[in-house]
Formats: C-alpha cells, sequence, structure tokens
C-alpha cells in the first residue's frame, strides 16, 4: 500500500514540476539534432587452467546503447551475449530511463544496476574489474544484490564544502530459498528472481562522502531492508537486513613513482530467525540456525607512471583478497578465503590483457546431512582480454 | 528486525520529500546556470574543468584522454557519467567543456 502512496506522489510532483519547466522554457521539447544516440559496450574471453580443467572458459559480448534525448531524459541499455558450457546466453544487463528533476537529482525507473556498495554498480564490467574474476559473494550462488527492476532517485552534491553522492531506491527485491526445489540451500536469499514473488519491496540506498577536496578518497554505507518469502507463504514475513561499507581511494603517489587503486567492501546480510522445515529423501527435516552471512573484499592496485618507458607505464600490479562466510549450522554453512594476484597490460584506456593466479579455499558449501565439512583448495591461472569499444 | 525495517522506511521516505521538495523550491527562484552552482563550494568553481577531469574520471576506470570521442558524443558520454558516476552538474559542465575544447 505504502509504495502507491510514493510513487504516485513522486509521479504528481514530477508532473507539476514539469509542466511549470515547460512554461519557462519548453525545456524537454526534443528539438532537430539535439537528440543524440552512442552505441558502445565491451568485449572479453578468458582462459582458465587448474588441477581439474583447462579451458578458453567462457567470451562475452556487451552492447551498450545510450541515448540522449535532452538534457533531462536519458536511456541506457546494456545486453549481455555470453557463451558458457556450449550455449550463447543472453540477458538483459540493465535497461532504464533516467529523467534528470534538477541538477543534481537524478530519477531512474526501468532495470538498474543496485548501488549496494560499489563492485557491481561500478566495477564489475571486465574493462573496469582490474581481475578476469569477481569477489566472493557475487556469481553463482552470489548473496550480494546485483540488480533489479525498479525506481531509483541518485545524484551527488556537497554539504557544508563537502561532497557527497547519495541513492535511494525501491525495488521488487529478493527471494528466499524455501527449500522445495533445492533442500541444501533452504534460508538462502536469492537476488535475481525471475519474477517478483511478493507484495512487498525493497529499500535501499547509498550514501558515499569525499572528506578530501581533491575526490581521492571515498567512503560508502549502503544499507537494504525486504521482506523475502513468497506471498501467502509460511516465510512471507521473513525479512533481511543487509549493510555494507566501502571505500575507494585513488591518487598518484609521488614517492612509489605510481597511482595507487585502493577499493573494497565489506558486506553483511541478516535475515530474520526462522524454522524452516523440508522435505530430504522423504523424511521431513528442520533446521534453525542464525541466518547471518559476510563477505568482504580488499584490493590494491598500482600502476606506474615514472621513467619513459610506455611498456612499464601500461603494466598495472593488483592484488585482491577476498572472504565469504555464511551461517553455521545452515545446510549451506561455509567458510571461504580467495586471494588473486594479477598483472594487466593495458593497451589502450579501455583494452588489456590480464594475467592472475588465484587461490581459493573453501570449507562446508553443500554438504551432506552428518558429515564434517570438507575443505578444498583451488589454485587457478587465468588469462583473459578485455576490450572496451 | 521489523522496528529497523520501520525506521528504514521512514527515513528513505522523509529524506526522499524533502530533497525533492527542496530541490524543486530552489529549482524554481533561480535560471537553470544559478541552480548549478548554488550551494556549490568555492574551491570546486575554482577549479578547472582539466583538473577536475583529472580528479574525477580516474576514480573508476582509466581516464579517457579527450581525444576519444568527437563533441557530440561527449555529449551523451558525460552525461551517462553524470548520472552513473555522479558527477554534481557544475562537475559535468566543467569536464564536458574541457573535453570538447581538448579533442
Ligand atoms: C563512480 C565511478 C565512475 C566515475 C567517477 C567515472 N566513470 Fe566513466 N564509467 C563508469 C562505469 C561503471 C562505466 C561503464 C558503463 C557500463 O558499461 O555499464 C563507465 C563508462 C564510461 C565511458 C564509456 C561510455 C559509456 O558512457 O559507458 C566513458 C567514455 C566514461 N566512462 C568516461 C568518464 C569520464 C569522462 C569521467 C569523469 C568525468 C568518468 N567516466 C568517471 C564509472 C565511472
Amino acid at each position: 500500500m505504502k509504495y502507491k502512496y510514493l510513487l504516485s506522489s513522486l509521479l504528481i510532483i514530477l508532473v507539476l514540476v514539469e509542466s511549470n519547466a515547460q512554461n519557462q522554457s519548453g525545456i524537454l521539447d526534443p528539438k532537430p539534432g539535439n537528440s543524440r544516440f552512442l552505441l558502445r559496450g565491451y568485449s572479453d574471453a578468458t582462459f582458465m587452467s587448474n588441477d581439474e580443467e583447462t579451458t578458453f572458459g567462457n567470451a562475452r559480448f556487451v552492447p551498450l546503447f545510450l541515448y540522449k534525448q535532452s538534457d533531462k531524459l536519458f536511456f541506457e541499455g546494456e545486453l549481455e551475449f555470453e557463451v558458457e558450457d556450449g550455449e550463447v546466453e543472453v540477458a538483459l544487463e540493465y535497461a532504464n530511463v533516467n529523467y534528470s528533476i534538477a541538477p543534481n537529482l537524478n530519477l531512474r525507473a526501468g532495470k538498474i544496476l543496485i548501488p549496494f556498495g560499489i563492485f557491481f554498480d561500478r566495477l564489475h564490467p571486465s574493462w573496469i574489474n582490474r581481475l578476469p574474476t569477481v569477489p566472493l559473494g557475487y556469481g553463482h550462488d552470489g548473496i550480494l544484490p546485483t540488480s533489479d527492476l525498479g525506481v531509483e532517485i541518485r545524484g551527488a552534491s556537497y554539504l557544508r564544502g563537502m561532497r557527497f553522492n547519495y541513492s535511494l531506491y525501491v525495488m521488487n527485491g529478493p527471494r528466499i530459498e524455501d527449500g522445495e526445489d533445492e533442500a541444501e540451500e533452504v534460508g538462502m536469499i536469492v537476488h535475481e528472481g525471475n519474477e517478483d514473488n511478493n507484495n512487498n519491496k525493497a529499500i535501499g540506498g547509498r550514501l558515499g562522502v569525499f572528506p578530501l577536496r581533491d575526490q581521492s578518497l571515498e567512503i560508502g554505507f549502503s544499507a537494504q531492508s525486504a521482506k523475502l518469502g513468497n506471498r501467502d507463504s509460511e516465510l512471507e514475513e521473513v525479512g533481511a537486513l543487509l549493510y555494507a561499507f566501502d571505500w575507494t581511494y585513488v591518487r598518484k603517489v609521488s614517492f612509489l613513482g605510481g597511482v595507487i587503486d585502493l577499493k573494497g567492501q565489506v558486506n553483511f546480510i541478516n535475515i530474520d530467525d526462522q524454522t524452516y522445515t523440508v522435505e530430504e529423501d522423504s523424511v521431513m527435516e528442520s533446521y534453525t540456525f542464525d541466518n547471518k552471512s559476510n563477505s568482504t573484499f580488499f584490493q590494491l592496485g598500482y600502476r606506474p607512471t615514472f621513467g619513459s618507458s610506455q611498456f612499464i607505464k601500461n603494466l598495472e600490479l593488483v592484488g585482491r583478497y577476498s572472504t565469504l562466510n555464511t551461517p553455521e549450522e545452515a545446510p549451506w554453512e561455509s567458510e571461504s578465503t580467495q586471494l588473486a594476484l594479477g598483472l594487466n597490460y593495458w593497451i589502450d584506456w579501455r583494452t588489456a590483457v590480464k594475467f592472475a593466479y588465484q587461490m581459493d579455499s573453501i570449507t562446508g558449501g553443500h554438504a551432506e546431512d552428518g558429515e564434517e565439512p570438507e575443505s578444498l583448495d583451488v589454485n587457478t591461472f587465468y588469462i583473459q582480454w578485455t576490450i572496451g569499444f | 528486525m521489523k522496528d529497523i525495517n520501520k525506521i528504514l522506511l521512514l527515513i528513505s521516505v522523509v529524506a526522499f520529500t524533502a530533497t525533492v521538495f527542496t530541490q524543486c523550491a530552489s529549482q524554481q527562484n533561480a535560471t537553470s546556470a544559478e541552480s548549478a552552482t548554488k550551494g556549490v563550494p568555492e574551491y570546486v568553481l575554482q577549479k578547472s574543468g582539466a583538473q577536475l577531469w583529472a580528479e574525477s574520471c580516474i576514480r573508476c576506470h582509466n581516464t579517457a584522454s579527450p581525444a576519444t570521442f568527437s563533441d557530440v558524443q561527449w555529449d551523451v558520454a558525460v552525461k551517462h557519467m553524470e548520472i552513473r558516476a555522479q558527477l554534481t552538474r557544475v562537475e559535468a559542465e566543467k569536464v564536458l567543456e574541457f573535453l570538447k575544447s581538448a579533442n
């Protein structure tokens, strides 16, 4: 109910403001030659090798469509074509229309990359990501929000001389694994739902502050709250509160002769207490656990700027440490750490060849009933090329 | 948890309405050029487009040189960044002007 009021009042305000603005300057009239279309995107392919497999993993082609109708109306849409396990998968990364209500205040609606922390919204495209892989917590069985359908307001401004940016959104929101299809995943949060499973909407936002005047440091806080259960199910009222801290520090440091790039994010996923009952091999099993997960990543990059050799200036060294912990006593209890070390060669600002060595250590995961969680160490070598165009 | 949810919802709604109203009010009292610089600290106004480009465009990805695009393409790309990368209007205008003058 509350969403109806929120959305209707928003629309009414918009229409009022807009009709007023049109009286003043007719700002929305698309004049010939003012509207502009831009087709860009990126592509990548990855080779990987470890004890189990050596393969030309996957390749992607990601076209990006941008359309600026006027100073106020803008569209961004991105498709992703990916070859994985011999099949081409097509996904709509995002597609949203942006209305600039006022300077520093934008309203977006559609499919949006969720600004929960910085990784997915800003860093995941392969020409931006410093490593061929993503930190723990994203990807298959990811516990972190990526993209969703909804509305968002976002922008940046100054408060008492300090720059800040903000985002507030209402989205369809995540759901919870009820154990019917996958008993061993019961209680897990699922972000990329195919359809909206309830009337509750996820509400969240992010605030970033820039304590230094040269914008080199940004510290962000994000939160999201939602109910997860299916409509009219036992789990309908189960809620989740997610929050995250992130930081970015990018600066040329003269005594190190290069640009230092420090980025990271710490995430907490807290789901209400609940006893889950699932059928396993025709026996009803019940699970009660403290449904709290967390994940982190800490990344450091160094790009030399000293000397006259262009070859050296095109190099970049990167290290990223990442962790993921899922709830104790859950059938999907796990503890993982990951260390990735990389060397990149930048041919252009958006074109690179990346070499990386990644050490994953995983305890648990989908352990069978009563068994001690198993430990697994996997070391993988990656080569990825990426090109932005 | 339920209380936290309600508090969060309340904060979001209040912050949202407050921003919309204050922004709209200030918008109506000023021309668009004025409202873009309203409340912008002096040290930002004094920065050149080139300086803002150097400071800001390196935070997420490698910096694009002005030669990457034509004027018309920069128009769209910088608007995209104003939204996606949360640039302030003043920054976006200054950076765009610099990129167009240096490509
Ligand atoms: C907060 C992070 C961030 C900052 C700061 C940033 N960018 Fe970007 N930029 C991105 C992301 C993310 C993309 C990729 C969009 C996609 O493919 O989804 C991008 C893409 C681009 C592109 C490719 C075309 C496009 O629009 O997608 C250009 C050109 C670009 N940025 C220029 C700039 C310039 C110029 C600045 C400085 C004013 C800047 N960027 C600052 C995050 C940022």
